[in-house]
């Protein structure tokens, strides 16, 4: 009796447990439909600015242009982007392996910018990276408002030459299924070309142009960079919770069915008792 | 002339348009078909689209951006942020504007006056498009 209690004890707790877990899974797929539309939205302004750069960079400003500067790299920044909570499945530890084989590639005194509360504990935690700031995730959504500082300190680290790279460390966002933990350069910038235009017109100078596309430029990838880690991050979760269900669904049937079992042998048990105790009494019954 | 009005939160506008006017640190400029290569800073103002088909003008409020036009006849414009007059209230803004008055009035440092400043700037900039809409409505 006191096993089949025990069961029935479990049975309800993994119950509860999925309870939990379908919740969890349907609010980070509503999440998800809504950070994946929000994903979308920088998309045709980054691509537009990339080709508005390319243009302007055949200009001799830019090879003096400071954001343009390649050193050689003695100190380096990291704006590494992961969610604020957990129970998103290998979320988290995907951008740490990654962040993880960058330092081990690159292998210089790395800072870092972390955006999410998961980013600075595990940069707490770890010996070969400095925190230098960090900022939540979900404290609302304006996402322009937590770009543009994280942009504006990375930007003066550059300039004021106390760190030779930026590279962005975040999670890709491919589709509810895919989703890629990246390391991408963000300074100094590449990919200029060297034909000059001269039959276009810049006003007010080539300079002040590309300062500003410049910065648009990287504002927009940063941006990009959180909406997509935000997406990631809502998918990661929907999946693990999705599998969390699954399996507790297949714990219940088998408890119940461990259950059953127990119960039918309880019951057979006390059937064959009472028979046996019948058929004692009877046949005391026939000696007397 | 193809012409496209690009935002961090997507595109506000993609079509063939007849003229698009916007502000510069120079001053209003019209643009035309087959306009000369540019690239150019667009100021905080009102940025109107007269689309091909000689329907009704649309206009937006932007805070800054990045104009370029290409030899191929298209033109793009890079902001921000722009907003479409029709979602312009003003007396939403005249309130806000007092608000943020009100922010600067109280500001205890450089950095909430800046930003208090900032604020006021932006709304003055929406009441002005505001009120243009309104002007092109009674014409």
């Amino acid at each position: 009796m006191a096993a089949l209690q025990g069961i029935k004890r479990r049975i309800r707790s993994v119950t509860s447990t999925r309870q939990i877990t379908k919740a969890m899974q349907l609010v980070a797929a509503s999440k998800l439909r809504r950070a994946q539309e929000a994903a979308t939205g920088p998309q045709a302004y980054i691509e537009a600015a990339r080709e508005v750069l390319v243009r302007l960079s055949g200009h001799a400003e830019t090879q003096r242009h400071p954001l343009y500067q390649v050193r050689p790299v003695k100190q380096a920044l990291a704006i590494v982007i992961a969610g604020d909570r957990g129970m998103a499945g290998a979320y988290n530890s995907n951008i740490f392996k990654a962040l993880g084989r960058h330092l081990h590639e690159v292998n210089v005194p790395h800072q870092a910018i972390c955006i999410g509360r998961h980013a600075t504990l595990h940069v707490a935690r770890a010996s070969d990276i400095d925190e230098l700031a960090a900022y939540h995730i979900d404290s609302g959504d304006a996402d322009t408002a937590l770009a543009q500082p994280v942009l504006q300190e990375a930007l003066d680290l550059f300039r004021r030459g106390e760190v030779d790279a930026v590279y962005l460390v975040s999670t890709r966002f491919h589709s509810t299924i895919k989703q890629e933990a990246s390391v991408r350069q963000l300074l100094p910038l590449t990919g200029r070309t060297d034909e000059p235009q001269t039959d276009r017109e810049l006003e007010p100078s080539a300079e002040e142009l590309l300062d500003v596309a410049t910065t648009r430029l990287l504002e927009a990838e940063v941006l990009q960079a959180i909406l997509e880690a935000r997406a990631s991050e809502q998918a990661a979760r929907m999946m693990a919770m999705m599998n969390a269900t699954d399996n507790a669904k297949e714990l219940i049937e088998d408890l119940t069915l461990t259950y059953n079992d127990a119960r039918q042998a309880a019951i057979t048990q006390e059937l064959a008792e009472i028979s046996g105790g019948a058929e004692a009494i009877s046949q005391s019954g026939n000696g007397a | 002339m193809h012409f496209e009005l690009l935002t961090l939160t997507g595109a506000r506008f993609q079509g063939q348009i007849a003229e698009v006017s916007l502000r510069t640190a120079t001053g209003e400029i019209g643009v035309l078909p087959h306009h000369e290569p540019l690239t150019t800073l667009v100021a905080a103002g009102p940025v109107t689209v007269r689309p091909m088909n000689g329907g009704q003008p649309e206009l937006f409020a932007v805070f800054g951006g990045l104009l370029e036009i290409n030899a191929d006849n298209t033109a793009r414009l890079l902001a921000d942020e722009a907003e479409h007059a029709d979602d312009l209230v003003e007396s939403e803004i005249q309130t806000a504007i007092a608000m943020a008055r009100e922010l600067k009035a109280k500001a205890k440092d450089k950095h909430a006056l800046q930003r208090a400043e900032e604020l006021i700037d932006r709304h003055e900039v929406r009441l002005e498009v505001a009120h243009l809409k309104r002007r092109h409505r009674s014409r």
